[in-house]
């Protein structure tokens, strides 16, 4: 078992920048997300849901487990659930279509467990494929949208993540939807 | 990568987006020049972002967390377990998961439903598991999935049930693999199966299609009685009589869209539940689509609650009616409405012929998990939508303090931090942020004190405190105004349910505050107002700048608008909201904005607000305000303020706007009791008071001006614009004295804000015969504006009064007039501008101000 002191490590090492630590975070952050999704769910009392934030913060303090808690780390953390969701989905989607080739049939439909029709898986790996091409010229917009669609955040937690206004999240959103929107019709002509 | 000139294409692209039509297509041209690339760029952005409004809006968070659900299951194929050999997975749901298997001993194959790897050690889970195998096991039905045994072996528990071939409903609708004919047969199934339940007292309460398997020779069988609830074991009888004998507090689980409007409100549910469910099964049987599902869980929740359903005309072999009654009958929002028992829908169904069964397919067993992400979406949807938030009620949320003996409880106070979060997102109350709390970490203050000085109405304070072997929450929410407990609660904990708590907490002080500080406040028209949670916190944070109107202020309040339309694009007051801190906008900060462009936004933003809704009193105002300040069209003006005050009369705002227009137009009689209406409404916002003494200064009551500016500032000493009007009043008055005091009051102001108060003190200056002072103060701003700062016309016409210097006053004037100078509507009343009325100039710039037309 890690231990929480490893884990603010790891925390520290993915924000220098060390690809690394991160591939040791994401299955710890996966165990806990899946856990907590479970617990919540047959715990459900009129009055409560899973809510985005609240979830990610939870999951936060139980690997954290600490009490002082390092706003630095936690922004790192919200950067991890987000990039956790964008590649589980994605790896998800892109294993469908694997199997659609392939001339598998596809037992756990896609809509049945994911509520997602095809055509929108499609464009989902689009936007996967768009969003990296767009991280090369312009890497702080591409981390907006895999907060804000990813990982469920909103403005405000966006701007504590990436230390920017609010505003500049908002244009760097609205921006980057523009840019996505046509770069992923262009790929479909 | 290809593009270097992104920057550019950036900040052309956030301009031009602010504008429309003509405006955007001239500041195109003007903004690229030749650079035709650039151009075609920015309007091919332009056009995928209007073509694709919802792009990306619905995170796919959630979506995530079910692929995540199904992802991680280890798969139990190939070993044997207590006598079954496991053969492959047939799919799985929140709970469980389904294998095919085979009963070595008794050489038949079965389905095995396994407790999901996550919840093997979970006590409640496998308890529901039993519960689950118990409730079938007491119907004995051909239309209910029977379960032959229930093992616990190992870590596994499972239910060993029949292996049935065949597919969903929700498969066959899908892929219209069901004919017209098998409708009948198959409701008909359906609700027997559903009858034998309820007769033995088992609610199902996550009745839909994708839970009844049919097989190849049409025969229906419901299955995953998983969240089946055992009411008793009596008949279900006459349910009519004995409701309350009938009924179970319910937790939400199950799938949104076929959910009964109780069961979305959590509230006790009885059979009514299932037969509503039922109505749903029905509507996709015979139209293939479910009629209440929507793109998000929102909507969906509130077709729900709110939508009556289309009759459906699509069968041709005379069923259409009957589907209808029974349809529409099922689907009454009100329970008392529907079929009472399920034995009357048997009825319906009695008299009529059996048509052939369904073909072919393998069985899918699924739930899908998380039903979960509705309750915050419904409960929040419902506090805004249904009730009019009033001005937000503060709360600060106290770290939680740890009184256990164990130190490692500790990690538990950092739950106050979430709370605070989910307050701030879910409600209209005003929660102070974490950083303005994180040091009253001790039992050392008294929290009356604490909330005396955050300046809150009240506080919730937090202790862990251990009890016979128990970790206890203690929570407490202090009124601040009178010390007293608005309410307490003992939360017992342990440390997987931090989660819950915060949930049930936040939902209880959130209507506990609701009702014990705001009071009803029941009348509302839905349109203006946001189901969007955190779109409606940005809208109430862009009120309190803008009704501080600063420089700074205004800037923020534009910010905070325009978070809450992007977050909420259909959020009418949010861009009433932006046009009216527009209007206000060159007043503040000249150089940010001058009128010209103020008015193209502030127009623009109105119309959109106008447009998306028409009776929303706050756009017309704002309407008013343009044409009465910007454009001198006084008897529009007046229209749209008429229109405003028609369309809700209580808000201050509008008030303030007219009174300031009838005073411009010399009708002081009507202009002053206005005045004081909107000070009346909206006793709290200094620039009430300052309107009040500003429309006696204009009607050159000048006592009534002293006698009121002075009993305001007696209250409230910082009203810096009740000052400045004080200021004028006395300028206006030959008395050395009063000049003295006018001096001092606009020499302080301009020590603290040299800007805005620059012109002010250089006219006072004049005024008092202080020349040199004013040429200095001229020679300043004249610096400023050689500077890149812009200078209002207005400034120079302003100091050159005060000299008395009529020729340059006019030159001044008249770059005022061609700027739209908002403060120029005054100039048939403000006595400034008394030194120049006998001159004709004067008249010709009122005539073309359009004043001509009122005397």
């Amino acid at each position: 078992m890690i231990s929480s002191l490893e884990i603010t490590g790891l925390l520290v090492d993915w924000s220098n920048g060390d690809e690394v630590a991160l591939e040791k975070l994401l299955p710890l952050v996966e165990k806990e997300l899946h856990r907590l999704a479970h617990r919540q769910l047959r715990k459900m009392q009129p009055g409560n849901t899973l809510q985005t934030t609240a979830l990610i913060n939870e999951t936060y303090l139980v690997l954290i487990k600490q009490n002082q808690v390092h706003w630095q780390n936690r922004a790192h953390f919200f950067g991890i659930a987000a990039r956790l969701m964008r590649r589980i989905l994605l790896n998800y989607l892109r294993d469908g279509q694997r199997l659609k080739r392939g001339g598998n049939a596809v037992r756990v439909s896609l809509s049945e467990a994911t509520a997602i029709s095809e055509a929108k898986a499609d464009e989902f790996i689009a936007l996967d494929d768009a969003l990296e091409k767009l991280a090369l010229f312009d890497e702080r917009k591409s981390r907006v949208v895999e907060l804000k669609f990813f990982g469920g955040l909103n403005v405000e937690e966006i701007a504590e993540v990436l230390k920017i206004s609010n505003s500049t999240v908002v244009r760097d959103w609205v921006m980057a939807k523009a840019w996505l929107a046509r770069e992923i019709s262009d790929g479909n002509q | 990568m290809e593009i270097n000139n992104w920057q550019q294409i950036e900040d052309v692209f956030h301009s031009a987006a602010a504008l429309h039509g003509v405006e955007r297509a001239d500041y195109l041209a003007q903004s690229c020049g030749q650079n035709q690339t650039l151009r075609a760029e920015v309007e091919s952005l332009l056009a995928s972002l209007e073509e694709r409004r919802d792009f990306l809006e619905e995170p796919a968070f959630d979506m995530g967390m079910k692929v995540l659900e199904n992802s991680l299951d280890i798969s139990l194929t190939g070993q044997e377990i207590g006598g079954y050999k496991i053969l492959e997975k047939l799919g799985s749901g929140g709970m469980g998961e389904v294998y095919l298997a085979d009963d070595v001993r008794l050489n038949r194959q079965v389905a095995l439903k396994f407790l999901s790897n996550s919840l093997v050690d979970d006590a409640w889970a496998k308890r529901q598991l039993f519960r689950e195998a118990q409730a079938v096991s007491m119907i004995d039905h051909p239309n209910i999935c029977p379960v032959y045994d229930v093992k616990e072996i190992g870590v596994h528990s499972f239910i060993v049930m029949q292996y049935i071939e065949g597919k969903t409903l929700s498969d066959l609708i899908r892929n219209h693999q069901i004919e017209e004919k098998q409708y009948i047969s198959i409701a008909r199934q359906v609700t027997a199966a559903l009858a034998a339940a309820h007769e033995n007292g088992i609610i199902h309460r996550d009745i839909k299609a994708g839970n009844i398997m049919v097989t190849p020779n049409g025969q229906v069988k419901v299955l995953d009685f998983g969240l089946a609830k055992i009411i008793k074991n009596q008949k279900a009888g006459n349910l009519g009589s004995s409701p309350s004998l009938m009924t179970q507090t319910n937790a939400i689980v199950g799938t949104i869209a076929s959910m009964s409007p109780e069961q979305l409100r959590a509230e006790k549910l009885d059979y009514r539940s299932d037969i509503f469910s039922l109505g749903i099964v029905f509507y996709e049987l015979v139209t293939g689509r479910n009629p209440f599902l929507q793109t998000s869980d929102a909507e969906t929740i509130s077709a729900i609650l709110t939508e009556q359903i289309k009759p459906i005309t699509v069968l041709k072999n005379g069923n259409s009616a009957i589907f209808n009654r029974v349809i529409k009958k099922c689907l009454e929002k009100d329970k008392a409405k529907r079929y009472q028992s399920v034995s009357d829908l048997v009825l319906e169904f009695q008299n009529l012929q059996d048509k052939k069964p369904a073909k072919i397919g393998t069985m899918l067993f699924f739930r899908s998990l998380a039903a979960a992400v509705l309750l915050i979406i419904f409960l929040t949807v419902g506090a805004f939508v249904y009730q009019r938030a009033k001005a937000p009620r503060s709360l600060a949320v106290l770290p939680f303090i740890n009184l256990s003996a164990d130190s490692k409880n500790d990690f538990m106070s950092g739950m106050a931090e979430t709370l605070i979060q989910k307050l701030s997102n879910s409600s209209h109350i005003n929660v102070r942020p974490f950083t303005q709390v994180a040091n009253y970490k001790t039992t050392d203050i008294n929290p009356v004190e604490i909330g005396q000085n955050l300046k809150v109405d009240a506080v919730l304070t937090g202790k862990i405190i251990e009890q016979n072997n128990q970790l206890i929450l203690e929570t407490k929410l202090i009124n601040i105004a009178d010390g007293s407990q608005l309410w307490s609660d003992n939360s017992v904990l342990n440390e997987s349910d931090t989660l819950v708590i915060q949930n049930n907490i936040s939902e209880k002080i959130v209507s506990k505050l609701q009702s014990s500080l705001n009071g009803n406040d029941s009348k509302i028209r839905n349109s203006q107002y946001t189901a969007n949670p955190e779109a409606y916190k940005y809208y109430l944070q862009g009120l309190d700048y803008w009704k501080k109107r600063d420089q700074n202020n205004i800037k923020k309040a534009i910010e905070a608008f325009n978070l809450a339309t992007t977050t909420d694009p259909n959020y009418a007051l949010a861009y009433s909201g932006l046009a009216y801190s527009y209007i206000v906008r060159p007043s503040v900060n000249y150089k940010a904005m001058q009128p010209k462009e103020a008015i193209t936004l502030a127009k623009l933003y109105s119309e959109k607000a106008i447009g998306l809704d028409e009776n929303l009193c706050e756009p017309h105002a704002a309407l008013g305000a343009i044409l009465h300040k910007y454009e001198w069209n006084w008897a529009a003006a007046e229209k749209q303020y008429r229109r405003a005050i028609e369309l809700n009369p209580n808000v201050a705002q509008t008030y303030y706007w007219y009174s300031d227009l009838l005073a411009a137009s010399g009708r002081f009689d009507e202009a002053v009791p206005m005045s004081l209406k909107a000070k009346e409404l909206d006793p709290f916002t200094p620039l009430m008071d300052l309107n009040v003494g500003r429309v006696l200064y204009y009607a050159r009551r000048f006592d009534e001006a002293e006698k009121y500016l002075t009993a305001v500032l007696k209250k409230d000493p910082d009203n810096t614009g009740a000052q400045a009007i004080l200021a004028f009043v006395y300028l206006q008055q030959p008395s050395a004295e009063k000049h003295g005091a006018a001096l001092k009051f606009l020499e302080d102001l301009y020590a603290s804000d040299k800007k805005a108060y620059a012109a002010s003190l250089g006219y006072a200056y004049g005024k008092a015969g202080k020349k040199a002072e004013a040429m200095a103060i001229l020679n300043e701003l004249e610096r400023t504006e050689n500077s890149d700062d812009y200078l209002p016309a207005h400034e120079k016409v302003l100091i050159y009064l005060g000299l008395d210097e009529k020729e340059n006053a006019f030159f001044w004037l008249e770059k005022a007039y061609q700027e739209r100078f908002m403060g120029l509507a005054a100039l048939n009343v403000d006595p400034i501008y008394d030194g120049l009325r006998p001159d004709s100039r004067l008249q010709n710039l009122l005539i073309r101000m359009n004043f001509n037309n009122r005397f």
